[in-house]
């Protein structure tokens, strides 16, 4: 088990120092959560600096990711860099196959456990704050549970340490002392109730009155989709609703019995389970209770941090302009411990094994000694972000805000106004049309509502520790440290008073979170590529929807021209004011439901002699809709063409007003009226193709010709298009409305801009005054036969 | 005030006035005489171009002024003569009858000796559809404002020694074409005038109704296409 | 005689100068010793047109008075400009109007029923009926419209082959044209170079005659002056007869610039010798240009545009009538200058008869055009020199007319400018494309080969000049043309010192607003 040539080469540092002191010698340990910050670091510096350990990790498998192949991936991360450059990647191997072994288990089943382990390091659990409750207690508590039922099947006597944290100590005031937890809540009984709970909201959201409301939702947002998209939005909904329900649960109940939230109220019940099930047998325990943990002080390397903690979210928000204000109190301590630190003291928590059935509990805290007090933060960001201001999209750099700590109350009642406010002006362009400055503003609006939701989260989040008045105790493990020999201090020491606060924020911290930050956004910016030439396929179609996607007009605007192009003038004021006066009616029936509005309108068209209205189009208003024509589009068609896709076009416009854009397309699919002589009679001839009918013969006509949707293209312009798009592979919105932006934006549909030709309407109605006179025709008894 | 009643009552379009602007004035304008918009039409359309105009008809003006006319002696070829003199236009409405349905009537020759006399260019002015708009027996215009038109022929030099009957001929020639515009249109007008073909005409009183009835029947072009029905 | 054109050198008492800039009207302080040409005075128009018109086609040169060509039963073809060349009045009839009514008189007299009037479009596009309207007055179109009076088709498929170019493409021409027994052809001009090839079936040529002849490479090499060309032109044989049947009699008119009120009166007059009026006009005119919106201001240049007044008119055979038509335009060139400056500066005015802005293709071709073909005999610019045009360059293009040059413009240019690889990379795709070809024959498209040929165009001057630069440009659309923008005068010459030094001599173009010329 030894590696006697790879010792000298290890603790760079002290060398000698490291032979005198060697705890946890030639000790088998088992890790669980090893994938997770905490679990990564202890991993890393057992492998680094405890070279005579053996470790077995408990790892759940992933997908088709198994134990083995996660632990690959998971020591090519950058925690083991450091060591990896100073040992070489073959000793990487070496250690990989010959020091740690991989058992693949869930928490929740665990079974053969090896029988000689001398440590368990439990630093599982749920990363979310606010879980369902029933995820919650199935993770914290029901994976304590299994795992130390599986161990004491196992009948060996390891020392267990198991990684809790401080926020166990609920809401309260004052110090905190390292001991049990005192309370009297029985966890058998909650978590009977937290499984249980599923069941029971499952039950309640299929009530009527609960799904009744959750179709009035679904309709509002999907209604102009078609009724099988409001039955699925319906369920989504429902689903939604349960998992709400049970978050609700769970941070109420912990609320009532005195947790912040369901995540430390389900941490201090396992620490209950490791009690009982473990010590409880006459077992070793060790409880450490961490605060909040942060980027790595020294080891492995400066800043090191893996993700975003915690606290780093609310810093980069802030860093961003985005957290105008804070609730918090500015002499509230925010309880910083550095990931080394943390490491560093479990693992000597883990060579001090208490006595049998005699836990011990040790905080892994800054507050007690070294406090850093919420403003001393603020100003630390503040002075960061100065100096080193995030850069904005080429408008400079964003300057950050001064805060002012208003109170708690204040910050809520602005950000639920901000929020309602946000609604209610989303509520309101979602039922505007769409236009390019409904578009920005809706655009503005779901950023603005990202970052109230943020500011939600944040808000709601850290009020518990940025308004905790709670010091943690922790002289037990400063007792701890100092029994380490002063040589060994540098590479296994966690003394908290090390910590200079402004140097390891200035320097350490606040450089790793940014840097990480900027990885991240730089991200989207590298996916804006040039625009590569369609593929060619001629299996593939290219399917365009005409009002709004090829066309810069709707049938309103269609019928106006019509009408206006063949009424006399003086009658344009009596059909204006009728039209005007329609339009709410109109409105309304296209709210409800694209193919009632246009039956409703049609029948304006009752009585048109369609021979006439063929003339028409051809001598004057055909040019008119030519006008309306978006030159991207044709350009667009035009690329499919080349391409080999077969182009088409489905509209629910009328076949004669479609008459004259037909030699653009392949196929043109559009409405017929009924024509009884010659003369419409306000009627379609079959339903319209609209939303959902279009879908469904849109799947007809793809098997019929032999279509492949899923290498087609479908542009559209709005929300009631959505079914159809969705159909082909490559669905793309085309100026959308509000709505079918939000839905394209969380899609990642492609969205284009495509230019409204800047030939204003005012012209259009001058041209056809001009038609006045152009319509004439000459005298039947002309001298030309 | 007339011309400007006139302008809302009726859409008038104007057609040769290009051919007087470009002579040198004074001019007499012979013209039809449909309906009582007949006058201000014409004032309209030369507003510009003869600011100064005197309106004399075949039939004495009755009332005030009537009186005005007799006052200023406007009736005497004499008068008339002194007036073009001094640089003012004459506009003459020639038809010494006028026919129930519209259509032209017979011409005085004074128009024409006028002409003679005074060597100024004499301009036929015809005025189209303003029977339609107007017929006698109402009293104000169609509604939805009919088209009318005044088209004015090339100027007509008669010099002295002209022959009286010729001059006239070429002024009722030149009006009976502008008149056939309406029906043939222009080309058509000139083509059916240059081959001497007669222009149709219902004679007798038993087509009297049917006369009428076609003088104010709406003309086939200028509408707007119907599409609905 | 109106008093010829002259130099005129800037110093401290030349009061600013007017500068067309799109539908703005700019006054410019230019830099001292600035060489202004100012045009010869217009030639005072005909006072009796109608006389003016009867003696030319009752003696015409050359040939039969025109009375005597039309007989009883023959087929007569009436060809006449389109819109590229202006509309002379906006409240008198058009000049075609009255030449053609005094044509139609005698085509009457003389018994011809089988008369058709159509529009030499070239590759433009179809006149709407309105234009028709405009052009020929109310009275004519009614007389033939809708069937006998139509705009030119280039991709008719009644074209009828009547020669071969010089390699060996035939000249198809209009079959109606090439059908009947008597073309006239009714011809505009205001400037020299702008009446066009002698022969009037060059604008009524197919699509694939015309883009044989107007290929890049069948335009001579850049920079020699196309006049100068020697090789004989195969349509030299189609100008006084088409095909073996028809005849040409021909109508050409000259026009000059001549201002239709006193409100745009100041406009064409010599600065210097502006009134307390004009000045006070100018002021208006300027403060109008700068609170008006864009589109306002399209229409308040087409108020205070020119009209036109009608300098000659001469009929007969047109291989006698052309040279005439050249010599009397030629009268009103400015006629000596000294040697051609290093920078040269032009305004580019939309033109009224357009209705709407330029498109910045055509604004680019129209003002480069003016290197070779302008007022002044040579160019006024030495080689290697910099043009600076004033023209905003707005990326607008006209949905009906432009659809081709919008693509040119997003699609050709964005890619390059250089018109020998536009010529092979996309002529072809762009001539064969059957939307382009729909919207020309049943909308109002211009033909897709129209921006090609407005581009090739431009390339001689582009190919003589050093550096082309706008002034106001829209900086996008300016670089996709491949020129410079600069936002004033003295920013244009800092960009032009590179070239021509800090102390280049400038020669600006004072011009009446040109018209759009034949740009295919």
């Amino acid at each position: 088990m030894t590696a006697p040539d790879t010792a000298p080469d290890t603790g760079a540092a002290e060398p000698g120092a490291l032979s005198a002191f060697s705890p946890l010698e030639s000790q088998h340990i088992m890790l669980t959560g090893a994938t997770g910050f905490v679990g990564q670091a202890i991993l890393e510096k057992l492998l680094a600096d405890y070279p005579t350990t053996r470790m077995t990790l408990l790892i759940r498998p992933k997908g088709s990711l198994t134990g083995q192949a996660r632990l690959k991936s998971l020591l090519r991360k950058p925690v083991f860099s450091k060591w990896r450059e100073r040992v070489g990647q073959e000793e990487v191997d070496r250690a990989m196959t010959e020091r740690i072994s991989v058992i693949e288990s869930s928490m929740g089943s665990v079974a053969g456990l090896p029988a000689d382990l001398d440590v368990l390091i439990h630093s599982a659990s749920t990363v979310s704050f606010d879980p369902p409750i029933d995820d919650a207690f199935k993770t914290n508590v029901g994976g304590a549970v299994g795992l130390y039922e599986a161990l004491l099947a196992t009948g060996s006597d390891p020392h267990v340490v198991h990684v809790s944290t401080a926020y166990v100590g609920g809401v309260n005031k004052g110090t905190v002392v390292e001991e049990s937890l005192k309370h009297s809540i029985q966890w058998r009984d909650e978590m009977a109730a937290a499984l249980s709970a599923r069941a029971t909201v499952e039950a309640s959201s299929r009530r009527p009155e609960v799904l009744r409301k959750l179709i009035a939702d679904a309709k509002l947002d999907n209604g102009k989709v078609g009724p099988h998209a409001v039955a699925i939005a319906a369920e989504v909904g429902r689903t939604e609703w349960v998992t709400k329900r049970l978050v609700d649960y769970g941070r109420t109940r912990a609320q009532s019995v005195g947790w912040a939230d369901v995540y430390s109220f389900t941490k201090s019940m396992s620490e209950r389970v490791a009690e009982e099930l473990w010590a409880g047998n006459g077992h070793r325990l060790s409880v450490v209770r961490p605060a909040i943990i942060e980027s790595a002080l020294k080891h492995p390397f400066p800043g090191w941090i893996d993700g975003f903690k915690v606290a780093d979210p609310l810093i980069i928000a802030y860093g961003r302009g985005l957290v105008p204000e804070f609730p918090g109190l500015p002499d509230s301590i925010l309880d910083i411990i550095p990931v080394d630190i943390v490491v560093n003291a479990t693992l000597a928590v883990a060579a001090n094994p208490p006595a049998a059935s005699d836990p011990k509990y040790y905080h892994l805290s800054s507050g007690g000694r070294n406090p850093l007090t919420f403003r001393e933060i603020y100003e630390n960001v503040l002075k960061y972000f100065r100096a080193n201001p995030i850069p904005d999209d080429q408008r400079g750099h964003i300057r950050t805000p001064y805060w002012d700590f208003p109170g708690a109350r204040a910050i809520a009642r602005s950000l639920r106004t901000g929020e309602r406010t946000n609604q209610l002006l989303q509520r309101t362009l979602l039922r505007l049309p769409s236009t390019k400055t409904t578009r920005t503003f809706m655009r503005q609006a779901s950023a603005r509502q990202t970052d109230l939701e943020l500011l939600r989260a944040y808000s709601d989040l850290y009020q518990n520790y940025t308004q905790a008045e709670i010091i943690y105790d922790d002289s037990r493990t400063a007792a701890l440290n100092d029994q380490l020999p002063p040589s060994a201090r540098q590479t296994y020491g966690f003394d908290a008073t090390e910590i200079d606060w402004d140097d390891y924020l200035q320097e350490v911290h606040f450089p790793a979170v940014t840097t990480l930050m900027r990885t991240f956004s730089s991200r989207p910016r590298a996916k804006v590529q040039k625009e590569k030439p369609l593929p060619v396929n001629p299996d593939a179609a290219a399917i365009f929807d005409l009002e709004g996607t090829v066309l810069a007009s709707n049938i309103i605007e269609q019928y106006l021209w019509v009408r206006l192009a063949s009424l006399d003038r003086s009658k344009w004021p009596k059909e204006l004011a009728n039209l005007f006066s329609s339009l709410p009616r109109y409105i309304a029936a296209d709210r409800r439901d694209r193919g009632e509005f246009i039956r409703t309108f049609y029948r304006r068209y009752e009585g048109v002699d369609e021979q006439a209205l063929r003339e028409l189009i051809h001598d004057t208003v055909g040019d008119v809709l030519l006008q309306r024509i978006r030159p991207e589009a044709v350009r667009q068609i035009r690329k499919h063409r080349e391409a080999g896709h077969r182009t088409v076009l489905v509209t629910g416009a009328i076949d004669v007003l479609v008459e004259p854009f037909v030699t653009l397309f392949d196929d043109v699919v559009s409405s017929h009226m009924h024509a009884d002589n010659g003369i419409w009679t306000g009627h379609l001839s079959k339903p319209p193709l609209v939303d959902e009918a279009r879908a469904a013969w849109l799947r007809l006509y793809a098997v019929r010709e032999g279509i492949d949707l899923a290498k087609s293209y479908a542009y559209g312009d709005s929300i009631a298009d959505r079914a159809w798009l969705e159909l082909a592979g490559n669905p793309q919105a085309v100026n959308p409305d509000a709505a079918l932006f939000q839905h394209a934006t969380t899609k990642h549909w492609r969205i284009h801009q495509w230019s409204d030709h800047n030939h204003s309407r005012i012209e259009t109605i001058s041209e056809l005054l001009r038609g006045d006179t152009t319509t004439s025709r000459p005298t039947e008894s002309s001298t030309h036969e | 005030m007339p011309r400007l009643a006139m302008r809302l009552a009726v859409t008038p379009s104007v057609h040769g006035l290009e051919y007087v602007t470009e002579a040198k004035g004074p001019f007499i304008f012979v013209a039809n005489h449909p309906s009582a918009l007949d006058e201000a039409l014409v004032r309209d359309a030369l507003a510009d171009v003869a600011p100064r105009l005197v309106s004399v008809a075949v039939d004495p003006r009755r009332g005030i002024r009537g009186l005005l006319d007799r006052a200023l002696s406007l009736r005497s070829a004499t008068r008339l003569a002194a007036l073009l003199a001094s640089g003012t236009s004459v506009l003459l409405f020639a038809e010494r009858t006028h026919p129930d349905d519209g259509t032209l009537g017979e011409f005085d020759l004074g128009a024409a000796a006028l002409g003679i006399r005074t060597g100024v260019p004499i301009v036929p002015v015809t005025l189209q559809g303003t029977f339609r708009a107007l017929p006698p027996w109402r009293t104000s215009a169609l509604p939805g404002r009919p088209r009318v038109a005044v088209v004015f022929a090339r100027p007509i030099h008669a010099g002295r020694g002209a022959e009286l009957s010729a001059v006239t001929g070429s002024i009722v020639k030149a009006i009976t074409a502008g008149l056939a515009e309406e029906t043939l249109g222009w080309y058509g007008a000139l083509r059916s005038q240059a081959d001497q073909t007669e222009l149709p005409r219902e004679d007798g009183a038993a087509a009297d109704w049917r006369r009428v009835w076609q003088a104010t029947a709406t003309p086939a072009g200028h509408a707007r296409r119907r599409v609905w029905r | 005689m109106s008093r010829p054109g002259f130099v005129l050198s800037v110093d401290a008492q030349t009061p600013p100068l007017v500068v067309f800039q799109g539908e703005k009207v700019l006054l410019e302080r230019l830099p001292f010793e600035t060489s202004v040409l100012y045009p010869p005075d217009a030639l005072p128009g005909i006072p009796s047109l109608d006389a003016a018109i009867e003696h030319a086609l009752d003696a015409p040169v050359d040939s039969e008075p025109l009375g005597v060509l039309l007989a009883r039963g023959s087929r007569v073809t009436i060809v006449f400009e389109d819109l590229s060349q202006p509309i002379t009045s906006r409240t008198a009839p058009d000049v075609r109007q009255r030449v053609i009514e005094h044509v139609l008189e005698r085509a009457a007299a003389a018994g011809v029923d089988d008369v058709e009037l159509i529009a030499a479009t070239g590759l433009r596009r179809r006149l709407t009926a309105h234009d028709l309207q405009r052009v020929l007055g109310e009275r004519v179109y009614a007389s033939f419209a809708p069937d006998h009076v139509r705009s030119h088709d280039a991709e008719d498929e009644a074209l009828v082959s009547v020669g071969e170019l010089a390699d060996g493409t035939p000249i198809e021409v209009n079959g109606r044209v090439a059908s009947s027994d008597l073309v006239i052809s009714v011809r505009l001009a205001t400037a020299v170079g702008n009446e066009g090839a002698a022969a009037v079936a060059t604008k009524l040529i197919g699509a694939r005659t015309a883009r044989a002849r107007g290929a890049f490479a069948a335009r001579g090499g850049a920079g020699t002056d196309r006049a100068g060309s020697t090789a004989r032109d195969p349509f030299d044989d189609l100008v006084d007869s088409i095909g073996e049947r028809a005849r040409v009699f021909t109508v050409d008119v000259t026009l000059t610039p001549e201002p239709t009120g006193p409100a745009s009166a100041f406009l064409s007059k010599r600065e210097r010798e502006w009134s307390i009026t004009d000045r006070a006009l100018s002021a208006g005119l300027q403060a109008a240009t700068r609170i008006l919106p864009k589109r306002a201001r399209v229409g308040l240049a087409q108020v205070s545009g020119v009209g036109y007044g009608v300098t000659s008119v001469v009929a007969g055979r047109p291989s006698s009538v052309h040279p005439l038509t050249e010599a009397f335009l030629a009268q009103q060139q400015v006629g000596q200058f000294d040697n051609p400056a290093d920078v040269a500066l032009f305004g580019i005015p939309n033109p009224g008869s357009i209705g709407s802005s330029l498109n910045p293709v055509t604004a680019a071709a129209l003002g480069l055009g003016q290197i070779f073909n302008g007022q002044a005999a040579e160019p006024v610019v030495r080689a290697g020199g910099t043009a600076i045009f004033y023209h905003p360059l707005t990326p607008w293009f006209h949905p009906l007319y432009d659809p081709a040059y919008i693509d040119f413009f997003a699609e050709v240019l964005s890619r390059g400018t250089d018109p020998a690889a536009i010529s092979t990379d996309f002529e072809e795709k762009f001539a064969a494309d059957p939307w382009y070809r729909h919207v020309y024959q049943t909308s109002y498209a211009n033909h897709a080969l129209h921006p090609f040929h407005a581009w090739y165009s431009a390339a001689p001057a582009i190919e003589h000049l050093g550096e082309v630069i706008f002034v106001g440009g829209d900086h996008e659309s300016t670089r996709r043309l491949g020129f410079k923008s600069a936002t004033t005068l003295t920013d244009a010459l800092e960009m032009a010192s590179d070239s021509v030094g800090l102390h280049p001599s400038i020669t600006y173009v004072h011009g009446a607003p040109v018209s759009i010329s034949e740009v295919s």
